[in-house]
């Protein structure tokens, strides 16, 4: 098994319970409504890709808890953090405020866990209107990166009513994921043998892409997250009807794509526009490259 | 002969007229359907200051008109049967507060009611809803006396942040006002018919339905898609021919979707739940999304693989006759129409093209005042450049249950629920889903009496 502590800070109501209920929890936007303010912290275990394991810190954004993380609790909370993931409300009316507290936070970093990797989520974008979201958000990125040295941080804008959670969590995770380079290679030759264009492997749970490849030049740079976001739409409704979907194929004149379950910890996504390859011909591929995964899905925790 | 017929008007194009008080969400759910706007981006929506009119169309076949009437507007009865005192007492209520901006200007009710199949009424659950109740009491009699063939949908709505009880309460409690007051002024309950699904053998019948829903889940969608289905006349024929899909195919159930607004235009005759509709609409918005990131759109391949029943011109010149040549479809849709001096071009002012002001809307009274003029606004687009004639899907899902999606024309989606195992058998679904097309094709070529000269395409694959 490994375990890998991720922290999750930011002033109280930024929207950080939201997102993880959403990404681990199977909540829609909706559910997130009726969330209270978390009370201190929060620890969660998420299984990830079978043996790893994501300890998950939710720390309740309220002044006098973050007071404290500072203070009595800085030693626990701060070391052997992999990963600090920290909300920004683009709603706030205390900006002063979230940069002073986001400083602290980055002196226990580099004090306890300095090669932890950061993230900055500028949040609830939706409530920005659309012509205003670049602005807007290039402005606290550079604030931030600023801010931030010497330690790196990646920023990213967010919103749990679109794709752009999926894009952040998706680089995330991707820190994560052990054996990266294996995985690549493995999707790479499947993809040769069965003349794909596209081949994604998504972790169960989350629908986030852990791996892929791509043998023909596509367009849309964002397709990863838009893909999570739609399928994991579609997930939740199926739950609905107390059902999961289990495969699918969708095509048009120009594409067939299929979803299929791969390994017990992921779904496989192939995409083919060659029409004279028949579906049962890329099922029965898919049905025979889900060993290999396996294999390298234990061999990978191993490492 | 062929020509004659060409001018006869053969799309159906029912009206409906939308309308609520302000902010109740009349532009939203309008946007929300037709236009994909996300539901958070209709706060900034801003207040629809005049009476517009939309043109939509569902399916390449049926169009039909929104009329959206803000609540804040003064609505006068034409003098002559302004009735009951009641009446111009309840009629001043709700004008009140915005008399000032409404000089010189106003819309006719009678008139407005006349010339629509069925009004879409907006109440906002969230907010006190007896003004809105007494409003619509007033519309509902007007109806009754000018075109009692009126069906009024009753959109609760807004119903988001309620729980179940209290949806059900509101409903409950908005049933009951207003039935009471339609009864104390007309004095008595035996006019009243709260099912749609009664016919309409009792002419002083009011046909009125109540819907619970809310731009952020499907609601507002099934609710939208019940309306439409019951202002299509080949309703009852479509709903015969999927319900032989599903015998000879051992479907469990069967829709008709339209691809673009996700407006279910028809159903087998069992009974639909929400839930089973909502996963339908996901359904297709995996379908177009999936194929908007990996499907190219070729235009000239999806002109040429697509059917030959599925002819553009012809569409698009019947669709500008139409909006020329509106007299035929009246007397289809509309009665007591035949002296009415109302020209729906009338209320095209702002066209587009040219920005000439004409006439009066709606109103009697000469504008005065040009800011009460209307927009017209078209959504016939295909309903996405990459949903053509091969566009299908299957997904199977726990439980032994699994989903069916083929194309039926460029608007049109027929999706099915069935039982994984009658999966095995999918080319005899195939061929039964063949058969359905062309069937469906032929129902509406019937009222398409400008059927074109057999297809001599050469690019036909
Ligand atoms: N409009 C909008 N609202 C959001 C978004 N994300 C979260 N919210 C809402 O913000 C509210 C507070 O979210 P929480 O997740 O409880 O906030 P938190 O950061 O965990 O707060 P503490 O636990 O007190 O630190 C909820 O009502 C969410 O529905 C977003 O992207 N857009
Ligand atoms: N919570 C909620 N708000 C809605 C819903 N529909 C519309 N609204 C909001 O109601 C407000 C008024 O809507 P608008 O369409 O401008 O009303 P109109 O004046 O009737 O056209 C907007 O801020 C919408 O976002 C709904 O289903 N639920
Ligand atoms: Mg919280």
């Amino acid at each position: 098994m490994m375990r890998k502590k991720v922290l999750l800070m930011g002033k109280s109501g930024g929207g950080k319970t939201s997102m993880r209920s959403i990404i681990f929890a199977n909540y829609s936007a909706k559910d997130t409504r009726r969330l209270g303010a978390t009370m201190d912290v929060e620890q969660s275990y998420v299984r990830f890709l079978g043996n790893l394991i994501l300890n998950l810190w939710d720390c309740g954004g309220q002044e006098a808890f973050m007071e404290s993380y500072f203070a009595t609790q800085k030693d626990n909370i701060f070391k052997n953090v992999e990963v600090l993931i920290y909300v920004f409300d683009i709603q706030s009316q205390e900006v002063d405020k979230d940069l002073h507290y986001y400083q602290s936070c980055l002196e226990s970093i580099l004090q306890h866990s300095c090669n932890a990797k950061i993230f900055c989520l500028i949040h609830k974008m939706d409530l920005i209107s659309e012509e205003m979201r670049t602005t807007i958000f290039t402005e606290r990125e550079n604030i931030l990166q600023d801010l931030s040295k010497p330690l790196q941080c990646s920023c990213f804008r967010t919103s749990i009513y679109d794709e752009t959670l999926y894009r952040a969590w998706s680089q995330i995770v991707y820190q994560l994921v052990p054996n990266v380079k294996g995985l690549e290679k493995t999707l790479e030759n499947f993809a040769e043998i069965i003349d794909a264009d596209e081949i994604l492997l998504f972790e169960k749970a989350t629908f986030l892409v852990i791996s892929h490849c791509t043998r023909k030049e596509h367009r849309d740079s964002h397709r990863f997250e838009k893909i999570s976001d739609i399928i994991k739409q579609f997930k939740l409704s199926c739950s609905k009807l107390a059902a999961a979907f289990q495969s699918m194929e969708v095509r048009n004149s120009t594409f067939a794509c299929f979803i299929e379950l791969c390994t017990p910890n992921t779904y496989v996504m192939v995409v083919i526009s060659d029409p004279t390859i028949s579906s049962e011909v890329t099922l029965m591929n898919i049905r025979s490259a889900r060993k290999v995964f396996e294999k390298l899905e234990k061999d990978g925790v191993r490492s | 002969s062929h020509s004659s017929k060409r001018n006869f008007n053969c799309f159906i194009r029912p009206r409906i007229l939308l309308t609520g008080l302000r902010r109740s969400g009349k532009t939203s759910i309008q946007r929300v359907i037709f236009t994909k706007m996300s539901p958070s981006q209709t706060q900034f929506l801003e207040s629809t200051p005049h009476l517009t009119l939309n043109q939509f169309s569902c399916g390449s076949f049926i169009n039909f008109q929104v009329q959206e009437l803000p609540g804040q507007l003064q609505v006068f009865t034409s003098g002559h049967n302004s009735g009951s005192g009641g009446n111009s007492g309840l009629a001043s209520s709700y004008d009140d507060d915005t008399m000032t901006s409404m000089v010189g200007g106003g819309y006719d009710m009678e008139r407005l009611l006349k010339r629509c199949n069925a009004v879409v009424y907006i109440i906002d659950a969230q907010d006190d809803y007896s003004e809105s109740i007494v409003r619509l009491n007033v519309i509902i009699q007007i109806g009754r006396r000018v075109n009692p063939r009126i069906r009024y949908e009753v959109f609760i709505h807004k119903v988001d942040q309620l729980s179940d009880e209290a949806k059900t309460e509101t409903q409950r409690d908005i049933h009951n006002q207003v039935r009471d007051r339609f009864a104390d002024t007309v004095g008595g309950g035996d006019m009243w018919s709260s099912t749609s699904n009664t016919p309409n053998t009792n002419p002083q019948d009011i046909l009125i339905n109540f819907h619970l829903t809310s731009i952020y889940d499907h609601s507002i969608f099934e609710a939208f898609s019940k309306v439409i289905q019951k202002l299509i006349p080949q309703f009852g024929h479509l709903e015969r021919l999927l319900n032989y899909l599903l015998l000879t195919s051992n479907i469990d159930q069967a829709f008709l979707f339209d691809v673009q607004t996700k407006i279910s235009i028809a159903t087998d005759s069992s009974p639909t739940d929400m839930q089973m509709y909502e996963l339908c609409c996901d359904m297709i918005d995996l379908l177009i999304n999936m194929s908007e990131i990996y499907g190219k759109p070729n235009d000239d391949n999806v002109r040429t693989i697509n059917d030959d029943d599925d002819d553009d011109d012809d569409e698009y010149i019947n669709e500008r006759e139409n909006l020329n040549n509106d007299d035929n479809e009246q007397h289809e849709w509309n009665i007591d129409t035949q002296n009415d001096p109302y020209d729906e071009n009338n209320v095209q002012v702002n066209d587009l093209r040219n920005n000439s002001y004409i006439h009066s809307p709606l109103g009697t009274t000469p504008v005065i005042n040009n800011q009460h003029s209307s927009l017209i606004e078209t959504t016939n687009e295909p309903a996405s450049a990459v949903f053509d004639s091969m566009s299908s899907s299957v997904i199977k899902l726990t439980g032994g249950r699994a989903l069916y999606l083929k194309e039926i024309n460029r608007h049109l989606a027929l999706i099915c629920i069935l039982r994984e195992e009658a999966l095995t058998k999918q080319a005899l679904i195939d061929y039964n889903v063949r058969q359905l097309k062309k069937s469906i094709m032929k129902l509406f070529r019937l009222n398409h009496p400008t059927s074109r000269p057999p297809v001599s395409s050469p690019n036909i694959v």
